[in-house]
C-alpha cells in the first residue's frame, strides 16, 4: 500500500504566512508579499504575483474576504480574514507547529533522531 | 512598456482559466506591476531598467501561468467538465423545453376543450361582462 505523502508541504507556506497576516489587519498583494519579505527577513521571497493564486483560492474557499479601497487615488482590493480563515488558521499553524517540533527532535537527535539513524 | 500582461491573458484563457478569474489576476499583477516599477524607480533605476526588474521580481510569466493553470477552481466550466457543459447540459435544457412546451400544449388544450362544452362561459368572463 502508497504511504500517504503531504503534497502540500512546501504549498502549504505561503498560505500560512498570508492568513497570519491578515489575522492582524486587512492588506492588498502588494503589501502581503512585502511583509511577508520583511518578517521573514527575506529567508522567504515568493515570486511576487504568485501571492494571487494563492489569494483567491483562499477567497474562494471562504477563509478570506475582498473589497475595493480607494487608498492615495488607487483603486486596491484588500484582503481580510473571516472566521472561516481564522479557523482554518488555527488548523494550519497546530498542524505546522507540530511538524516543526518533530523535525526539531530528529535534527538535536533523541528519540526521533534515533529511529531514522 | 506596453501591456506587459497581454501574453500572460492570452496564455491563461488558451489554458481555460474562466475570463473572470483572468481578468482579476490579471488587473492586481498590473497595480502590483506599477507598485514595483514606483519602487525601482524610487532606488535610482531606469523606468526601462526598473520595469525589467518589477517583472523578474513578479516571478516571470511562466511562473505566473502556471500558479494560475495548476488550481482547478479557476478552470470555466467549459474545461473542468466540457461533457457536462458540451453533451448533458444542452440536452437537458432542449428535453426540459421540450417537456414544458408538451405541458403548455396539454393546458391549453384542456382549456380549449373545457370551453368547447360550456360556450357560454366566454361571454361570462370577457371584459362586456362587465357592462
Amino acid at each position: 500500500m502508497a504511504r500517504e505523502t503531504n503534497p502540500n508541504f512546501m504549498n502549504g507556506i505561503p498560505e500560512l504566512l498570508i492568513l497570519r497576516l491578515l489575522r492582524q489587519e486587512e492588506m492588498y498583494g502588494y503589501e502581503i508579499v512585502q511583509a511577508i519579505r520583511e518578517r521573514t527577513g527575506e529567508a522567504i521571497t515568493l515570486g511576487e504575483g504568485v501571492v494571487y493564486p494563492v489569494l483567491h483560492g483562499l477567497e474562494g474557499d471562504g477563509a478570506l474576504k475582498s473589497r475595493r479601497k480607494t487608498v492615495r487615488g488607487r483603486s486596491r482590493i484588500y484582503y481580510g480574514l473571516t472566521p472561516q480563515g481564522m479557523e482554518r488558521l488555527a488548523n494550519l499553524s497546530k498542524s505546522w507547529t507540530s511538524l516543526a517540533t518533530v523535525i526539531q527532535r530528529v535534527l538535536a537527535g533523541g528519540e526521533y533522531g534515533r529511529a531514522i539513524s | 512598456m506596453a501591456e506587459p500582461f497581454r501574453e500572460l491573458r492570452e496564455r491563461l484563457l488558451r489554458a481555460g482559466v474562466a475570463p473572470r478569474h483572468v481578468r482579476r489576476y490579471v488587473n492586481e499583477l498590473s497595480d502590483h506591476f506599477a507598485d514595483l516599477t514606483a519602487e525601482e524607480q524610487g532606488a535610482g533605476r531606469t523606468r526601462t531598467e526598473a520595469e525589467r526588474t518589477a517583472l523578474v521580481r513578479l516571478g516571470g510569466m511562466q511562473n505566473l501561468a502556471n500558479a494560475m493553470i495548476e488550481q482547478r477552481q479557476f478552470q470555466s466550466w467549459s474545461t473542468r467538465v466540457p461533457r457536462v457543459t458540451f453533451g448533458i447540459a444542452p440536452v437537458t435544457f432542449l428535453a426540459g423545453r421540450l417537456l414544458g412546451g408538451v405541458l403548455h400544449f396539454v393546458v391549453w388544450l384542456e382549456d380549449v376543450s373545457s370551453r368547447c362544452q360550456h360556450p357560454f362561459r366566454w361571454a361570462n368572463t370577457g371584459p362586456t361582462s362587465r357592462l
